[in-house]
């Protein structure tokens, strides 16, 4: 444990009959900043949320924020701010009274509440709305009441459990930058969880991938995509390729059907021998096509068919023995007037591949959605 | 049920209804029409036009009268006290249908609707058979030794108001808890995180969001307290008289102006707390209807 760190979950774990929706969770985030629980539903991220909040006791394990065990610490009193999904805003009273809530029950001072109403309300741009009843306001705008009645007490950490679940793309973008906004400048450690990963790697200062009611692994978002520890993290973040085989050596390569292959070996290969199922990881962007007689990493293949989306397009070949591909790239670039059918080469930098442990399941055997 | 509450309570409720055009299908409410019509319009305009045969008369006696005056003292002194007792049991009891799940909640809304479905004059007989001198209740408790004379639990305000509550609790307890699982469930959670301690996001979030609930089976009960004849005729002896018995005392008396006064002065009342009360509920929502 780190004497530095802010909010700190220590071996956490809940069961609900025989079924473990957390199994010792451990995380650390530090103050100020911003974490992501990103995952599929069912695989943690909401229990360990209510954890912190004081909703649901964990079975074992202590949650600590700054050097104070809250384990036992009823929900009033952790002083931690939470936005939910269904704006849970009180609907006998206006906005202005949403917002004053925490302050009066904390008792502050009339005239001090009206004014920190008033400035919360101003940062998220709803002060002409403070008198209206919360019903009478878009899906967006009652998420930004929400928003400032968590923040406007200043609460040691801010919760949010799927905030724009419920909104359209366009406005989830505009919110998504408005809330880390806020966050950063009032710096308050921010716990937000979401199932989207667009949504976790742009706002995140770093993301913790749950699966199966554990963290598989945690990191910014980058290092979660370029060097995944498990091919579920692999294939969880971003389009992928996953090319399955059995360890060659310790340096990351892999027999496959198509013959030897070189990759980046992920910590976890280090210490597995021989003939231990592997697979090599390739996003779709780090793979470029190239005329058959050129040599390089990589392997023979058929164009089966190309699908042009302005900015890139996305190539799917076939390799005999292996199964489909898919190659994202610049409609600029590579081979001139590539069409269905015709005989290619597939290659990419060893450095691009990541050599993972396991072998893909069938859902995660099927390359990229086109 | 009575027919006075029943008329007073379809009438208001008519205007809140949207207007939309109607067509041949409007046809199919003939029949229910020409049945108010005759059997609730027609009949209250006698009572109204019987009342005053003969000049205000009545309405002077019944000013000046203090037996009457008392009976409908009483009359609204125990709707007000079955109301109260009903919305003691009810609030708690929906509160707990409204949270468990599955069975207990199936065993716990059979508790509430099977009374309903047994007739009223059976349970008022029933509950006679309990209070009673000889009853179930002084019984024991003499045979026990508890006590050496029968206690006063029959013909009294007590018992009305017993057997009232008794019968007039399912109309509490339903439109409370039809709001109740309508509240949204992260409020309660909402209010706890911004610093609410238990028993104020229960008081300052919870309850306002079933107030509707509450003023609905507030109005219901006491409306429906108000004509009640059946149970203070079996239960209420000479102690526990409702306006009701004594305007079917009158038309037995053959003094059918009188009676037609007393009813008149009931449903005028009735129509001024359904009135009042509106300001604050729908009346819509009272008679099941949805927003």
């Amino acid at each position: 444990m780190s004497a530095s760190a802010f909010l700190e979950i220590f071996d956490v774990s809940k069961s609900y009959g025989t079924s473990k929706a957390v199994d010792s969770v451990s995380l650390q985030v530090q103050e100020g900043e911003f974490v992501s629980f990103l995952g599929p539903s069912g695989s943690g991220k909401t229990t360990t949320l209510q954890m912190i909040a004081g909703f649901v006791q964990p079975d074992a394990g202590t949650i600590r924020l700054g050097n104070r065990d809250l384990t036992t610490v009823p929900p009033h009193k952790r002083d931690i701010g939470i936005v939910f999904q269904n704006y849970a805003l009180f609907p006998h009273l206006t906005v202005a009274q949403n917002v004053a809530f925490p302050l009066k029950m904390r008792r502050v001072a009339a005239s001090e509440i009206k004014a920190r109403v008033s400035r919360a309300l101003e940062r998220v741009r709803l002060a002409d709305f403070a008198d209206r009843k919360p019903t009478t306001l878009s899906g967006g705008q009652q998420q930004r009441v929400a928003l400032a009645r968590a923040f406007v007490f200043e609460p040691r950490v801010l919760l949010m459990d799927e905030p724009l679940g419920a909104l359209d793309k366009k406005l989830r973008e505009g919110l998504q930058y408005e809330i880390t906004e806020i966050t950063h400048s009032l710096g308050i450690t921010t716990i937000y969880v979401t199932h989207d990963q667009d949504e976790a790697l742009a706002m995140s200062d770093r993301i913790a991938i749950y699966n199966d009611g554990a963290i598989e692994q945690i990191g910014t978002g980058r290092d979660l995509y370029e060097k995944p520890a498990s091919l579920f993290v692999a294939t969880f973040m971003g389009d992928s390729n996953v090319i399955p085989g059995s360890l060659v050596g310790t340096d990351g390569a892999i027999a496959t059907a198509v013959g030897q292959l070189d990759g980046r070996p992920a910590p976890s290969v280090a210490g597995s021998g021989d003939g231990v199922d592997a697979c090599l990881l390739v996003r779709p962007e780090n793979i470029a096509l190239v005329a058959p007689a050129k040599g390089g990493v990589g392997v023979e293949c058929t164009v089966e068919s190309i699908v042009y989306l302005g900015a890139s397009q996305r190539v799917r070949v076939t390799v005999p023995g292996l199964g489909p591909l898919t190659v994202a790239q610049d409609p600029s670039e590579g081979l001139a007037d590539l069409h269905p059918g015709q005989r290619v080469r597939a290659t990419w930098r060893p450095t691009d591949a990541v050599t993972l442990l396991g072998s893909p399941k069938a859902r995660d055997r099927t390359p990229a959605h086109v | 049920m009575t027919s006075a509450p029943t008329a007073a309570a379809t009438t208001t409720a008519r205007p809140a209804r949207g207007r939309r055009g109607l067509d041949g299908w409007a046809l199919a409410a003939v029949p229910g029409v020409l049945f108010l019509l005759g059997l609730f319009a027609y009949p209250i305009v006698r009572v109204l036009l019987r009342s005053v045969e003969g000049g205000t008369g009545n309405y002077v006696r019944l000013a000046e009268s203090t037996g009457f005056g008392k009976i409908l003292v009483q009359t609204f002194w125990i709707a007000a006290l079955v109301t109260v007792v009903c919305l003691l049991l009810a609030y708690p009891y929906a509160l707990v249908m409204s949270r468990v799940g599955g069975l207990w909640q199936t065993v716990l809304i059979i508790l509430v609707l099977v009374p309903v479905w047994t007739a009223f004059l059976v349970r008022s007989i029933g509950m006679q058979v309990l209070l009673m001198d000889t009853g179930v209740i002084n019984r024991t408790l003499m045979s026990l030794g508890a006590i050496s004379e029968p206690l006063p639990l029959i013909r009294n305000t007590f018992a009305v108001t017993f057997g009232m509550t008794q019968i007039l609790l399912p109309f509490m307890i339903l439109p409370i808890y039809s709001v109740m699982r309508r509240v949204r469930p992260e409020l309660v959670p909402a209010a706890l995180s911004l610093g609410a301690p238990p028993w104020r996001a229960f008081l300052q979030v919870y309850v306002p969001q079933t107030l509707s609930g509450v003023v609905s089976g507030v109005l219901l009960v006491f409306v429906l307290s108000l004509g009640f004849f059946v149970v203070p005729a079996i239960l209420g002896g000479t102690g526990g008289t409702m306006i009701a018995r004594s305007i079917v005392e009158l038309a037995n008396r053959n003094d059918l102006g009188m009676a037609s006064t007393l009813a008149v002065a009931l449903l005028a009342t009735t129509t001024i707390v359904l009135a009042v009360g509106s300001r604050f509920v729908r009346l819509n929502d009272v008679i099941g209807g949805r927003r």
